[in-house]
């Protein structure tokens, strides 16, 4: 069966105003300074909203992780993934988006896989998910639906629901709901680390591609939790940040190094094809990936929980 | 005075038709169209009149070691404003530029098959200093 549909936790947000502590004349000595540290640090986490929407676009797809993942060889699992019937323990906006990030990236991993028979209630759920937060209209869902079941071009089917995703995140941050978007960001990433984690965790020798993968992933953390911190004083988000934290320090002996070679630049058939001459490597050792794998899913765990 | 005027109004119209076609859906999709079998990732507006350094709008991406990546450059066509992509490393050192000044020629798509993991910069403008806007999609092989 030729086909698949995927939807990414792309997205944005927007920013985060800070609000500020009573002032009565009458504060002592380290009242006031325990003030000024929080107004400091308040002021460290808020972002102009041009640099924010930047590093949200930066966040790679969790697409990539997924084609990866089967590229390496590794044969398809459901047991993986969050469950289609959790969708009711989803009642706050909260939950609501991490679960819609969680099952975006589990849609991109089965129609990789193309078992479409599973994608349509992957599907269903996303549109319940999106109808919840009042997003769903930016998704064609009956036309990728169709799609899927009749098999048609997987190319159009994460087109159509890539670019969805795109006007959600654009309408998100126009409405002042960034928080939200950021949310099914990092849902999606979540899931998508904990499903590579889970693959490499099961193999006795997981690919080479898909552990360094695992690794690259620390440059992204730190934007994510750069991005979380904005929104600290937000119900839920204080457990969240400190458990990018703790998968912060299971990542924190892993390194890339670089070696840098000039470009040669070609022509193939009107297309300008750069041959890139220089590379990286990441140094990651069995000890660190296990740590890693343990405090994503940890992290991932309790989201769906 | 009336003439002015009026060319002063056609001047800010043909501006908002600009912005309005890059926005367009359409112009998105045939955009897209040049993918080919790559997978759609990620489109980048360029409208020249929210350009906030000179003309040049510059966007970040974390492209991956071992993944082939396909950008398109799509824009009015207008002769002498031609849209322009320059693609930088995490050192902001420039690998491409979708402009080749000694042939003269524009390229509509540039293929990356990325070797080093890490921040990459997209850096956008327009060649001449009429306003002007377009789209850029950055897609990847899945295989």
């Amino acid at each position: 069966m030729k086909n698949a549909m995927q939807i990414i936790g792309v997205v944005a947000l927007l920013f985060w105003g800070c609000g500020s502590g009573s002032d009565n004349g009458e504060l002592s000595e380290v009242n006031l300074d325990s003030l000024l540290q929080a107004k400091k640090a308040n002021e460290a986490a808020k972002l102009p909203d041009e640099v924010v929407a930047d590093i949200i676009k930066s966040i790679p797809s969790p697409l990539e992780m997924t084609a990866l993942i089967k590229a390496s060889g590794a044969e398809y699992s459901q047991n993986i993934l969050n469950n289609t019937g959790n969708t009711e323990n989803y009642t706050t906006n909260f939950n609501r988006s991490l679960n819609l990030g969680v099952y975006s990236a589990d849609l991109g991993y089965i129609n990789i896989y193309e078992k479409t028979s599973r994608s349509v209630s992957y599907l269903n759920v996303v549109k319940q998910l999106a109808d919840e937060l009042k997003v769903g209209q930016f998704f064609d869902f009956s036309t990728i639906k169709r799609l899927a079941e009749n098999n048609r071009n997987i190319d159009s089917i994460l087109y159509i629901s890539t670019s969805g995703f795109e006007q959600m995140d654009k309408y998100l941050k126009e409405k002042n709901r960034g928080n939200l978007s950021m949310l099914i960001l990092l849902g999606g990433w979540t899931e998508s680390l904990y499903i590579a984690g889970q693959v490499a965790r099961v193999s006795k020798n997981p690919a080479e591609k898909l552990v360094e993968k695992i690794g690259e992933q620390k440059i992204v953390l730190d934007d994510l939790i750069l991005l979380t911190g904005m929104y600290r004083n937000e119900p839920g988000f204080p457990e969240l940040i400190e458990d990018l934290n703790n998968l912060k320090k299971a990542y924190s002996d892993v390194t890339i190094t670089y070696t840098y070679g000039e470009p040669e630049m070609k022509e193939v058939d009107g297309v300008l094809v750069v041959v890139d001459n220089s590379s990286s490597k990441v140094n990651i050792t069995e000890n660190q990936l296990d740590s890693v794998i343990a405090a994503i899913s940890a992290l991932r765990n309790k989201i769906i929980s | 005075m009336k003439k002015n005027i009026l060319f002063l109004l056609m001047l800010y119209l043909s501006g908002i038709k600009a912005g309005a076609q890059c926005e367009d859906e359409k112009f998105l999709d045939n955009c897209a169209a040049l993918l080919d079998k790559f997978v759609f990732v990620k489109s980048f507006n360029i409208d020249q009149g929210k350009s906030k350094t000179g003309g040049e709008i510059e966007y970040s991406y974390v492209l991956s070691k071992g993944t082939s990546y396909l950008i398109t450059i799509c824009d009015q066509a207008e002769k002498g404003n031609r849209l322009i992509l320059e693609l930088y490393d995490r050192n902001k050192k420039l690998i491409v530029s979708s402009y080749n000044k000694k042939d003269k020629k524009y390229y509509p798509k540039i293929a990356y098959p990325c070797a080093a993991t890490g921040v990459y910069y997209l850096k956008y403008r327009f060649e001449g200093s009429k306003e002007s806007c377009g789209v850029s999609i950055l897609g990847f092989d899945k295989k």
